[in-house]
């Protein structure tokens, strides 16, 4: 409210003050000002009853376990104001604003890969704007598939520090365990939906794409016979059967005894196939550890409040690049030998450990990681 | 990595962690009844408290905890300039706070009696405990 501060302060004391300031951000100005003159003048009165600074600011305790009570103090007040509707939306409100910047930002950052390599099109092979425009437009789905796992990231990585600024410790703590089943709930859903986008939508703008390309740019004069469809242009049923359909070419030829070279090259056509077929599961998986790796980091770094915003993007910019990574590992792994199955769900195990690690270093248990707040 | 705590270290901290929550139920009540005859701000309750009560209390806990109750309306509190030192902000019970204060205060003595009583029995008994001997005892242990 109001601060005369007629002789300076000792610089523990103004250090103190400027501290406390900083970690009663999350409060209203007003509210904050009022804390800070109460707490001062406080100060000041111990100062002149002849304390020192040391065992006043003892007995004050940490500035941050200060500001925290206080800010807890506060926002168990509103909490208690709030019905249970709102805390569903605060919580819908922390989770999809993150997914929404996040798939926005992924989206226009590949959009605008993607339209840096058809502008050649253009440019140097005369493509109408129209049908570009086309390509460009098949192509979001596809692009979509890859967003959606980082996009369940950030929904934890973003989320949980959001909550323990606008709810108080204890009503997190209250529903830390059921924000954690529902994470892990909607990221399960969100592979089952990431695999339906790309077993239909994706096998089909695919299939529009090489027809587009083939008709108005390659100027043939039909789509492309189905034996030639790539497994991306086919859903999962359809690649089970062109391998079922394979694999007995393959044993009727080995059976009547054809060259070894043909056999062997037969093998190796299934089990490229084979990797692809994996994948079509394996890629939209991706959102479920993602979705509980995000959910982890977000409750550590909910530990420490305020989360400076470099950490937050700092930490999600990372985990991105070293998602993609992953990522174009396993879309990488037909180079890779062993077994179709190991080399498309193989690189899925690292974000499944790292999810694994953290949880488990985040003692994220049933009695949820908010015990010790 | 696995640090145990000396035994008698864990009694005193056991001990320590037990009288502090005695305290915590207690000091709400303490804080509404420092508050019942007279406004007084943060620095005066806290040298109130422990010097004239003994109750050890720390300014980091008492500042939220007034918090709290001006959020449950217990107590209200205004802002008013000294003669000496900074503007202070004081205290005092409202008419629900002054309610709940009584109805705590006699709910304490209550309780105070019942636990006063255990302990007085538990006084009383001691010396006839003490009494049997291990001799005494040994035909029951079969």
């Amino acid at each position: 409210m109001r601060m005369t501060t007629t002789n300076p302060l000792p610089p523990a004391i103004a250090g103190y003050l400027q501290q406390l300031e900083r970690e009663l951000k999350p409060l209203p100005a007003e509210e904050r000002a009022d804390v800070l003159a109460e707490l001062g003048a406080h100060l000041e009165d111990g100062l002149a009853a002849g304390q020192t600074p040391e065992a006043l600011l003892a007995g004050m305790g940490p500035a941050r376990e200060v500001a925290e009570a206080l800010v807890s103090e506060r926002l168990v007040a509103v909490d208690q104001r709030r019905g249970p509707g709102a805390l569903t939306w605060m919580v819908v409100k922390a989770a999809g604003v993150p997914f929404l910047v996040a798939t926005l930002v992924l989206l226009a950052v590949m959009v605008a890969n993607t339209t840096y390599l058809y502008a050649e099109l253009i440019t140097h092979s005369h493509v109408a704007v129209g049908t570009v425009f086309y390509l460009l437009l098949y192509n979001l789905p596809a692009i979509l598939v890859i967003t959606i796992p980082v996009a369940a990231m950030m929904t934890g990585l973003a989320g949980i520090p959001k909550l323990a600024t606008v709810l108080s410790a204890p009503t997190l703590r209250r529903m830390y365990p059921r924000l954690a089943v529902a994470a892990l709930l909607t990221g399960a859903l969100l592979s089952v939906g990431g695999f339906w986008l790309n077993d239909r939508v994706v096998s089909e703008t695919n299939r529009m794409t090489v027809d587009l390309v083939r008709v108005f740019i390659l100027n043939e004069k039909q789509a492309a016979p189905e034996a030639q469809r790539s497994p991306q242009e086919m859903t999962l049923a359809q690649v089970d059967r062109r391998i079922a359909a394979w694999r007995a070419e393959r044993d009727q030829a080995a059976a009547r005894g054809a060259t070894y070279q043909d056999v062997a090259n037969r093998d190796k056509e299934l089990r490229a196939i084979e990797v692809d077929r994996h994948l079509k599961l394996a890629l939209p998986t991706y959102a479920l550890p993602l979705m509980a790796l995000g959910f982890a980091i977000g409750s550590l770094l909910a530990r420490r409040r305020p989360v400076p915003v470099w950490l937050n993007v700092g930490i999600a910019i990372a985990t991105t690049v070293a998602i993609y990574l992953v990522m174009s590992f396993a879309r990488a792994s037909e180079a890779f030998s062993g077994s179709p199955a190991m080399a498309a769900w193989g690189p899925l195990l690292l974000p499944a450990i790292a999810a694994a690690a953290v949880w488990a270093y985040a003692k994220i248990t049933r009695k949820g990681v908010y015990a010790d707040v | 990595m696995f640090k145990k705590p000396k035994p008698e270290a864990e009694a005193s901290d056991d001990l320590k962690k037990w009288s502090s929550q005695i305290r915590k139920g207690s000091l709400e009540m303490c804080l509404l009844g420092v508050l019942a005859h007279q406004a007084r701000y943060g620095f005066e309750i806290v040298q109130h408290l422990n010097e004239v009560s003994g109750l050890a209390v720390s300014e980091g806990t008492l500042y939220p905890l007034l918090n709290r109750l001006q959020n449950e309306a217990l107590i209200e509190a205004y802002w008013q300039e000294s003669a000496s030192g900074p503007p202070r902000k004081y205290y005092t019970l409202t008419a629900t706070g002054r309610d709940s204060f009584t109805r705590m205060r006699d709910e304490w003595r209550r309780y105070a009696d019942s636990v006063e009583a255990v302990l007085a029995d538990s006084e009383r008994e001691a010396p006839k405990a003490k009494a049997r001997t291990p001799l005494e005892m040994a035909p029951k242990r079969e």
